[in-house]
């Protein structure tokens, strides 16, 4: 790890401390792990952006169904590639680490289930939602009468002022009182 | 683009190129009627250069050949040299006057259309013209735009330096002088980097190109001066200057010979006067700095956009300029910003518009005024006085040097009698209005000549004379600038300004110089063999350093007026900005950088902390700061250090991304049963077996520490060992080796009553551990009692983040969509139940079986310890193995079985998944507790029969002690030491001890029968499936056997289990804490291991943290039964008489007592007796059934209120949409007015605009008019968003209301600029009026 520590400097090491929610081991895990994921020649560069198909090959996105959603939101890339730079990365991190706050966390999943970005949940990010959750195959898809009546009951479950969408206040409060959420949004390195 | 074709003898040729997507050639040829033999050949020669060029040729040619001819031998070949290169000859008419044909068009790949040949006047061959599409573009030259990218700049680090500068001077703390350096260190070293990766990539992307590489290395390493080196020279500087000033003395001296000024006195007083710049407001040079245009030229030191955007930090420095500019009248050229023309233009403007001192035609600096409306003005002169039939002579003047040569003195005294802008200080104010002149050839000063010019040219009624400008304009398309200043000049040719009075003025300047020289001579000293020679920028120079100082020590004082409110508000904002770090990383930002230049503001603000003290405090709240710094820093080194003293954290972490958090969360549970057990280990280690062992008397020293001598022949052999008999027997691990001696050792320990504590203590240290961890959960679960989200948590939380394993995605893929359709299907039909009494009578039936097997188990179990107790009383020497060993061996193989045909059973229920987890959970539950109480029973059953023994023995021990002291002497000697081996006394069976040992073997046997379950079931089973299955008949993988799950519900229900019998036990086995943790660190690698290498995840989710208060409640409840027990035998059956160390008392809580007695005053005592009086006691325990009952209300009129509140919000939100709802139709009501309304305004523009044409201009001022006054209402953002693309173009219907418009439309209104607009037309009428 000596290589690596000596690339972030003790400044910037205690600078991300102070604004994630990781250790100093997490983020030097981070940075060993980020570097892997580059290619050789630009190691050295810290402002490089990995690609999003390189850091989706990373076991703990690997089998997630969100995974480029994640990308894509913590990406701060211009070119809207979903890449990270290790920033975005330690961004990433710190939102999945165990230390993060609910709020922070219910934050962000929102966004990452908000797959058009509109600021809500609307019915088609909903549909999105449960076909991600209910992966791939086709035996585990429902049926399009399923879908409605799930999205029906979950909207009116969670839309409080029923406008159709849910918001992210409304999202809070729902996940706000889930037992599961906050154990289960975690990613570990 | 003309192509260059080797020229032929035998004709001529003209050749160019069309640029297309197939370029076209078009080549005009001539050939001399004389014949030439070598034609053919160059032509075919030409045709083949042709041909390789583009596949598109056009070819018009006077060949002088007779095509018409075919017979003639040339025109055959000819024709058939065009044919080999496939050109088709295109006329068939003569195109000669004698008729016949000898000019041709050929093309190749084209094809023209309507060729006709037609008489041409001046010539004998005909005028040939055809068509041909064509597609041509034309090339454009590449534009290289180099800009510099202002927008990525660093706003705050860019003006951190400065403010670290100011920052230091202030402060003068060596703290911030590092900070400075090293920021500009920084910054150079930044600067550096920026220009290496510039070059570097320079060079990089020219590799090949060696050209620019060399024209590179040329430029870096001799710069290029912008001017030729020649140009630099002093003496070519120096002749340039002498130029300009021997042509203005030139000029000056000419005028001299001119007439005298006479028209000054002739002006009226003024009326109103301008004395004074206002000083301008911080706000206002803000905005006169914003409105700048953003453009920039790259001579600037700073670009325009950087400056606005610095504005806030370089707004005081700038204002202090102009200020002190403005009030002492110096201005240093340097100094002599944009800005301050600015202020003072618009003070200017504003007092000359108020008083309607413009000349209504001046043109310059005005809005709405240009060369155009003064164009216009000159022909209307014109026009009008052709009309009136006068004769008009234009003079149009060009004059050199004409800003240069302006006399001051006159101008100003121009400026006080015309425009009555009062000069106070004749001194200053001419110095100022010398430099303005010659540096600054901009905008006030010149507004001012403007006024005093036209208001004389009217005077003088010269009409020529205000043509003058405009028709110069025309004519020479002069800069407008020049022509004004030409203008002036001409005005002061004709008010005759004199040389003389010029001497005057620049006397005066230097007698100003000379004064202001002595008062900073020392300053001067250098400069002054150059005021000779430039004595006005010498002028200057000296102004510019006073100026700068007056600013800078301006500045400063301002900075030091610090008072001790700004201090108060100062320290406020730090401890702010404090708050604001400590929760910087809860905001959900997206840029990691914003969260990074916020920190970077926020440290900055810290480095302020250094100037909050003041005086001597200053000092020592530096090192305050800096010890909370440090402070800070040992925190979170100590935090880092704390996770990293977790223990197991990556290998649960790595089970957690293989697994899902429910596997983990068993192991997370395993860890915290470990840390208890670890404090459990403490605690009876240090308190209790080390003092004995240390200070307690040695083994052997007496009976109940000795192995007695029946026993010792078999006290070391490893069987005796392993069932803790023997020297394990007799040791610190069991209750029994220990002495009833109130104080040992040195320290006079009290052992007893530390043990009676201990043990006490062990079980008090449970429960609230338990507790206070299911009260944290508990919270953390927040009230997620309801199952009002069921739906929306199955979505939005169900998906676990840790799994990384692509099988266990898929089983959470399946299970979730199992989920997902098992609770849409509880939702659509939730009472529909098909053959209830089939399900009832499976449900009782399986209840049934399921009571049957507990009621067995507890019976086997009862059985077995009878049996042993009977097997222990005929001697065990006996039995072999299993008989020795029965009832641990029973109680873990129906541990291992029974769970398992709980599960056969529970396939009868056909319960949902989550139900049936919990029936499952609980018949384990019965059974452990059952088979655990069983155990207890029969245990009590054997402490019973073991007091009855040891009052035989007891009775046997005093026979055979007066049979001892009879024997051996007489009764002289009260204490005579009778030498008895400790091992042959003898003694009571101690059942304490006994109680110790059976708990201890269970919890090996527990630990023993686990860890071959484990081996057995998951290990081997694994083997199995995985090497087997490649010679096996069916798919073993993923049929029968498969692998083993995790069961996390029987492992953890295991570990509870085991927890209960440490609780139980430890009383009377001090070890058995000691050995728990053994196990628990041991099952940890070995369940960890097993997990990882031959289990599979799980296929049903059992969720995480809502079992874990459930396993929690469990253990609570394990624990109350255990302790149940141990408080049972502690208080009410007596110890043995002769081991242990209560042994001799009554009660073991008399060692309580007995301290209380001994060791502390006697009012202790009295005080504690009279609290445990039952009189006091009850009312206390009354007391708190109160109080839970209060504390249960509360909790209910808060549930009440939660749903109450529920309710309010759910109304508001409804009441919320009705307000939408309407204000929505409201605003479409609105729209439909706002339309008629446009409808309206649209007939009517229309005629207006039929009127006017050039209202352009117009039309903005009302737009922006209108806005103003009409308000938000309706241009709303509402209805912007609806408006679009409706029937109107916005802009008419922005102007509509009919009423407004017509008064300040038409009329032009003089001394009000801004209803200007309209110029063409409008200004013909009001023109004429004025003549």
């Amino acid at each position: 790890m000596g290589s690596s520590a000596s690339q972030l400097s003790k400044e910037l090491l205690s600078e991300y401390q102070e604004l994630t929610f990781l250790t100093k081991q997490e983020i030097l895990l981070a940075h060993c792990r980020f570097k892997e994921l580059l290619p050789k020649e630009s190691r050295n560069t810290m402002d490089y952006r990995v690609p999003m198909e390189k850091i989706l090959t990373m076991p703990e996105l690997k089998s997630n169904p969100f995974r480029q959603r994640i990308c894509y939101v913590f990406s701060t890339s211009e070119a809207k590639d979903g890449s990270l730079s290790f920033e975005d990365f330690l961004d990433f991190l710190s939102v999945f680490s165990d230390s993060a706050t609910p709020e922070i966390k219910s934050h962000y999943a929102f966004r990452i289930f908000d797959f058009d970005d509109d600021g809500t949940l609307d019915r088609n990010d909903l549909v999105k939602l449960v076909n991600c959750l209910t992966g791939d195959a086709p035996e585990t898809r429902l049926s399009q009468e399923e879908m409605n009546q799930l999205i029906g009951n979950i909207l009116e479950e969670s839309d409080i002022d029923k406008d159709g969408t849910v918001n992210l206040s409304e999202f809070q409060h729902v996940i706000s009182r889930s037992p599961d959420f906050v154990s289960s949004f975690k990613i570990v390195l | 683009m003309p192509l260059t074709v080797s020229s032929y003898g035998s004709f001529e040729s003209l050749v160019c190129q069309l640029a297309g997507s197939i370029p076209t050639i078009v080549a005009t040829i001539y050939r001399p009627p004389k014949f030439n033999k070598e034609f053919l050949n160059d032509f075919s020669a030409f045709l083949a250069y042709l041909s390789s060029l583009s596949s598109n040729i056009i070819i018009m040619s006077d060949f002088n050949i007779h095509l018409d001819n075919s017979k003639s031998l040339a025109t055959r070949d000819f024709i058939s040299c065009l044919d080999n290169f496939d050109f088709q000859p295109f006329m068939e008419t003569p195109t000669h006057s004698k008729g016949h044909i000898l000019d041709l068009i050929c093309c190749t790949g084209l094809t023209p259309n309507d060729c006709t040949a037609e008489e041409f006047p001046s010539s004998d061959h005909f005028l040939l013209t055809f068509n041909m599409s064509l597609t041509v573009y034309t090339i454009k030259p590449l534009h290289v735009i180099a800009f510099r990218n202002l927008k990525n700049i660093n706003m705050d680090n860019f003006q951190l330096g400065r403010q670290l500068e100011r920052l230091y001077k202030k402060t003068g703390l060596n703290v911030h002088k590092e900070m400075y350096s090293s920021h500009m260190h920084h910054y150079r070293d930044s600067i550096r980097h920026a220009k290496a990766a510039y070059f570097t990539a320079l060079i990089s992307s020219n590799k090949e190109n060696s050209g620019t590489l060399f024209s590179l290395l040329r430029s870096l390493t001799s710069p290029p001066d912008s001017l030729s080196l020649h140009c630099l020279s002093n003496e070519f500087c120096n002749t340039l200057m002498t130029f300009f000033n021997d042509k203005i003395q030139a000029i000056h001296y000419n005028l001299g010979s001119a007439a005298t000024d006479t028209t000054t006195d002739d002006f009226p007083p003024p009326t109103h006067s301008f004395s004074m710049f206002e000083l301008p407001s911080t706000s206002e040079i803000m905005d006169l700095i914003n409105s700048s245009k953003p453009s920039t030229c790259h001579l600037d030191p700073i670009p325009t956009a950087l400056v606005k955007a610095c504005l806030p930090s370089l707004a005081p420095l700038v204002v202090s300029i102009i200020h002190s500019s403005l009030s002492t009248g110096i201005v240093h050229q340097s100094m002599k910003t944009a800005v301050l023309k600015k202020t003072v233009a618009s003070q200017l403007h504003q007092h000359l518009s108020a008083n309607s001192l413009y000349k209504p035609f001046q043109s310059g600096f005005r809005c709405f005024h240009s060369t155009e409306t003064a164009l216009i003005k000159i022909t209307n002169d014109l026009l009008v006085a052709a009309d009136s039939g006068l004769i008009t002579i234009l003079v149009l003047l060009d004059l050199s040097a004409a800003f240069d040569t302006v006399c001051h003195f006159t101008l100003l005294k121009r400026l006080s009698a015309l425009v009555s802008i009062e000069v106070d200080n004749q001194d200053d104010v001419s110095s100022d209005g010398s430099e303005e002149d010659e540096t600054d050839v901009d905008s006030d000063e010149e507004e001012e000549e403007e006024e005093v010019k036209p208001s004389k040219s009217t005077k003088n009624t010269t009409t020529v004379k205000r043509h003058i400008k405009d028709a110069e304009e025309d004519s020479h398309s002069v800069a407008k600038k020049t022509g004004k200043r030409s203008k002036e000049e001409s005005e002061h040719g004709r008010s005759k300004n004199k040389e003389d009075k010029l001497k005057v003025d620049t006397t005066k300047n230097k007698k100003n110089r000379r004064n202001e020289k002595t008062k900073n001579k020392s300053e001067e000293e250098e400069d002054e063999d150059e005021e000779e020679e430039q004595p006005k920028h010498k002028h200057k120079g000296k102004h510019g350093k006073k100026k700068v100082k007056s600013g800078s020590s301006s500045s400063e004082e301002d900075e030091d007026v610090i008072t001790e409110e700004e201090l108060a508000k100062l320290k406020e904002a730090v401890e702010e900005k404090k708050k604001s770090i400590t929760t910087l990383r809860n905001q959900p930002w997206r840029m990691k950088k914003k969260l990074e230049t916020l920190k970077e503001a926020q440290e900055f603000i810290e480095k302020f902390e250094g100037a909050l003290g003041k005086g001597k405090g200053r000092k020592f709240y530096a090192y305050k700061v800096m010890m909370l710094k440090k402070w800070m820093k040992f925190k979170r080194d100590f935090e880092n250090f704390k996770t990293a003293c977790i223990p197991w954290e990556m290998k649960i972490k790595e089970i957690e991304s293989h697994f899902g958090s429910s596997v983990a969360s068993y192991f997370i549970f395993l860890r915290w049963m470990y840390g208890i057990n670890m404090v459990l280990f403490g605690l009876t280690f240090g308190l209790v077996m080390v003092p004995e062992a240390l200070m307690g008397k040695p083994y052997g020293s007496m009976p109940r520490k000795t192995v007695p001598r029946s026993e010792s022949s078999t006290a070391m052999d490893f069987a005796t060992l392993w069932d803790f008999g023997g020297y394990a027997q007799y040791s610190v691990l069991f209750y029994g080796y220990y002495n009833n001696q109130r104080a040992i050792g040195w320290l006079k320990f009290r052992l007893p009553l530390s043990y009676f504590l201990v043990g006490v203590g062990t079980i008090a240290y449970s429960f609230m551990v338990v507790i206070r961890t299911m009260a944290s959960n508990a919270n953390q679960e927040g009230g997620g009692d309801d199952t009002s989200f069921n739906f929306s948590w199955k979505m939005f939380t169900s998906w676990d983040y840790l799994i990384g394993n692509p099988e266990t995605a898929d089983n959470k893929f399946a299970s979730i969509t199992t989920s997902f359709k098992e609770s849409i299907v509880e939702e659509q039909e939730n009472r529909k139940e098909e053959n209830i009494h089939l399900t009832r009578f499976l449900r009782v039936l399986a209840n049934f079986l399921v009571l049957c097997c507990l009621a067995g188990s507890g019976y086997l179990i009862y059985f077995v310890v009878r049996r042993s107790q009977k097997f222990a009383l005929e001697g065990l020497e006996n039995y072999g193995w299993w008989e020795r060993n029965e009832v641990n061996m029973v109680m873990s193989l129906l541990g291992m079985f029974c769970p398992t045909l709980f599960d056969v059973i529970s396939a009868l229920e056909n319960y949902h998944p989550r139900i049936a987890l919990r029936w499952q959970l609980g018949r384990i539950f019965a059974l452990f507790l059952g088979n655990l109480y069983t155990f207890i029973i029969a245990l009590m059953d054997e402490i019973n029969l073991k007091l009855e023994e040891e009052a035989v023995v007891k009775y046997n021990m005093t026979i055979w002690e007066a049979n001892l002291y009879n024997g051996t002497l007489s009764e002289n000697s009260t204490r005579p030491p009778i030498e008895v081996d400790p091992a042959d006394v003898p003694r009571g069976p101690c059942w304490e001890t006994m109680v110790g040992q059976e708990f201890v073997r269970l919890t090996i046997s527990d630990t023993m029968t686990t860890y071959i379950t484990i081996l057995i079931g998951d290990f081997l089973r694994a083997l199995f499936v995985r090497f087997i299955n490649y010679c096996w008949c069916w798919d073993l993988e993923y049929g029968f056997p498969s692998y083993a799950e995790f069961d996390i519900s029987g492992n953890v229900l295991g570990l509870i289990f085991n927890q209960g019998m440490i609780w139980m036990g430890a009383f009377y086995a001090p070890c058995l804490p000691a050995i728990n943790v053994l196990r628990l660190h041991a099952s940890m690698y070995l369940q960890c291991w097993a997990v990882m290498c031959c289990n599979v995840p799980h296929e049903r989710v059992f969720k995480a943290s809502r079992s874990n208060n459930f396993y929690m409640a469990m253990l609570l409840f394990i624990l109350f039964l255990s302790t149940l027990p141990a408080v049972y035998t502690i208080v009410s059956i007596p110890p043995s008489f002769d081991c242990g160390p209560f042994s001799g008392k009554n009660r073991m809580y008399d060692v309580i007592q007995e301290t209380l007695e001994n060791d502390f005053p006697a009012w202790f005592g009295k005080v504690f007796s009279y609290a445990s009086n039952p009189g006091l006691i009850l009312p206390f325990i009354l007391l708190m059934v109160l109080g839970i009952y209060y504390l249960q209300s509360t909790s209910k009129a808060y549930k009440a209120a939660n749903i109450e509140l529920k309710k309010k919000l759910q109304n508001q939100n409804e009441e919320n949409k009705r307000k939408n709802k309407t204000a929505a139709l409201k605003a479409a009501s609105e729209l439909e007015e706002a339309k008629n309304l446009a409808a309206q305004a649209r007939q009517e523009s229309l005629a207006v605009q039929n009127g006017f044409q050039g209202q352009r201009s117009g039309n903005k001022d009302f737009e922006r008019n209108h806005l103003g006054q009409n308000g938000g209402n309706f241009y709303s953002p509402r209805e912007r968003g609806v408006r679009p693309g409706n029937l109107h173009p916005p802009h008419i219907a922005v102007t509509s209301p009919p009423g407004r418009r017509e008064p300040g439309m038409h009329g032009y209104l003089p001394g009000n600029p801004h209803h200007h607009g309209p110029r063409t037309s409008q200004l013909h009428p009001q023109y004429r009026q004025g003549i």
